[in-house]
């Protein structure tokens, strides 16, 4: 099992995010601003919440997916790095016709992130009383002036921590103090833990062409907003759909390509990942719409193939959860 | 396993596609979603991120099930609630199961 992914799904993994787009949008026309361009309702993003939307693009595409997270002074973007063009110009935009000031936060504030089945004891142990106490979607100011807020990507509880880059080495120190230096880990094992979890980066695992529909992420929209982004594209796309994403779990390689059963193409597989929890292929397909649900185990060109409902499993973190709620 | 031919995972598809439709729209009425069936994809999950809902709501959600399915949805099965799909499976395992006792 690798290293980081063994960290993160069995006791905690503390990653430098460093490379993750953050950007600070605060003035008056704040919420309107970004209320006009993200398929969520940034006027019910009231201070202290995050919200995981998307950027639709103008032909009912994913433009680029992100958090938003409100805060006393304006919003916080956050996205993972491949974002950083497509948000920056989408900002850009913004503040030319908006009473807005958009701040590239890469150079001045620090983000980690804590994550994993113990991560929570860890944080709490190091950061205070305050963290068992921020449910997820929400944020709060730490005493120290660092923002924690619980976002997620992996599927485990995951504290994700933004603050003055002088602030960063003692919050590191504070966490390594509790964990040890060994919960220090980097972002390799994102994709699979992503992919298990069904949760998709735009650029590894949505081609395109493929429709905000295709991709299954249409929850991330308000579709009765006055003013959605694109929303003509959007509808006349929403009964277009002519390949789903869907989850799959393969016995075979991690391999991408045209998915065939029976000699037909149904679909293209397009990301895998070796999956050391089930201890077989996880994979990100789009396959052909009738076909896509969970429970149909297919003979395909990669091997017998499985789709299955999301998450491909329950984490342990959430197993704890649910263990403890019971 | 033994692998599904096209056909065989067509029809099974299809079935299944019938009963996430028909819990979408019981859903969308008994929680007056402002939705449209397509609007909900399959895998969304019902709580925090996703739907969004809350705990009241889940009870609204056992009520629709039972009433659209004729199923009773027992506490062990409160865990299933999460999802579209996972709701489906407990759908299609209830029927199963009712089957087998009739």
């Amino acid at each position: 099992m690798s290293v980081a992914y063994d960290k993160i799904r069995n006791r905690a993994g503390l990653v430098d995010l460093e490379n993750w787009v953050r950007f600070e949008v605060t003035g008056s026309d704040a919420v309107d601003a970004l209320d006009s361009v993200v398929g969520g309702n940034v006027l019910d993003l009231f201070e202290g919440k995050a919200m995981n939307t998307l950027i639709p693009s103008l032909d009912g595409g994913v433009q680029a997916i992100l958090w938003l997270i409100a805060t006393e002074t304006g919003f916080l973007v956050v996205a993972e790095p491949e974002e950083a063009a497509p948000v920056a110009e989408v900002l850009g935009e913004l503040a030319e016709s908006f009473d807005i000031a958009v701040t590239n936060q890469a150079d001045t504030q620090f983000h980690m992130v804590l994550t994993g089945p113990e991560a929570e004891a860890m944080a709490e142990a190091a950061l205070g009383d305050d963290i068992p106490s921020i449910a997820f979607l929400n944020a709060f100011d730490l005493p120290s002036g660092v923002t924690a807020a619980r976002i997620g990507f992996f599927g485990e509880y995951e504290l994700h921590l933004f603050g003055a880059s002088e602030a960063k080495a003692e919050t590191m120190a504070a966490l390594t103090a509790e964990g040890g230096e060994e919960i220090i880990t980097d972002q390799s094992a994102f994709p699979v833990m992503m992919a298990e979890m069904r949760i998709l980066n735009r650029a590894r695992d949505i081609a395109d062409e493929a429709s905000v529909f295709d991709a299954g992420l249409q929850w991330m929209i308000d579709f009765q907003k006055d003013n959605l982004r694109g929303a003509d594209a959007l509808n006349a796309r929403r009964d277009e759909a002519s390949r789903s994403c869907v989850l799959m779990v393969v016995d075979g390689d991690a391999a991408t390509g045209a998915l065939d059963v029976d000699g037909e193409t149904v679909g293209e597989i397009r990301s895998a990942y070796a999956s050391e929890t089930l201890g077989k292929t996880v994979a990100l397909a789009y396959i052909d719409a009738d076909l896509a649900v969970p429970g149909l185990v297919l003979g395909s060109s990669f091997g017998v193939a499985e789709t299955v409902s999301a998450p491909a499993f329950l984490s342990k973190s959430v197993t704890n959860a649910l263990g403890q709620a019971a | 396993m033994t692998p599904l031919t096209l056909e065989q995972a067509r029809a099974q598809a299809s079935a299944r596609q019938e009963t996430t439709l028909k819990l979408k729209e019981a859903l969308i009425d008994c929680l007056a979603l402002e939705k449209e069936p397509a609007d909900i994809p399959d895998d969304c999950l019902l709580f925090g991120v996703g739907l969004g809902l809350d705990s009241v709501d889940a009870l609204e959600i056992v009520v629709a099930i039972e009433s659209e399915f004729g199923l009773r949805v027992e506490d062990e099965h409160m865990k299933e609630i999460r999802s579209i799909n996972s709701i489906v499976d407990l759908v299609i395992s209830g029927g199963e199961l009712q089957a087998e006792v009739a």
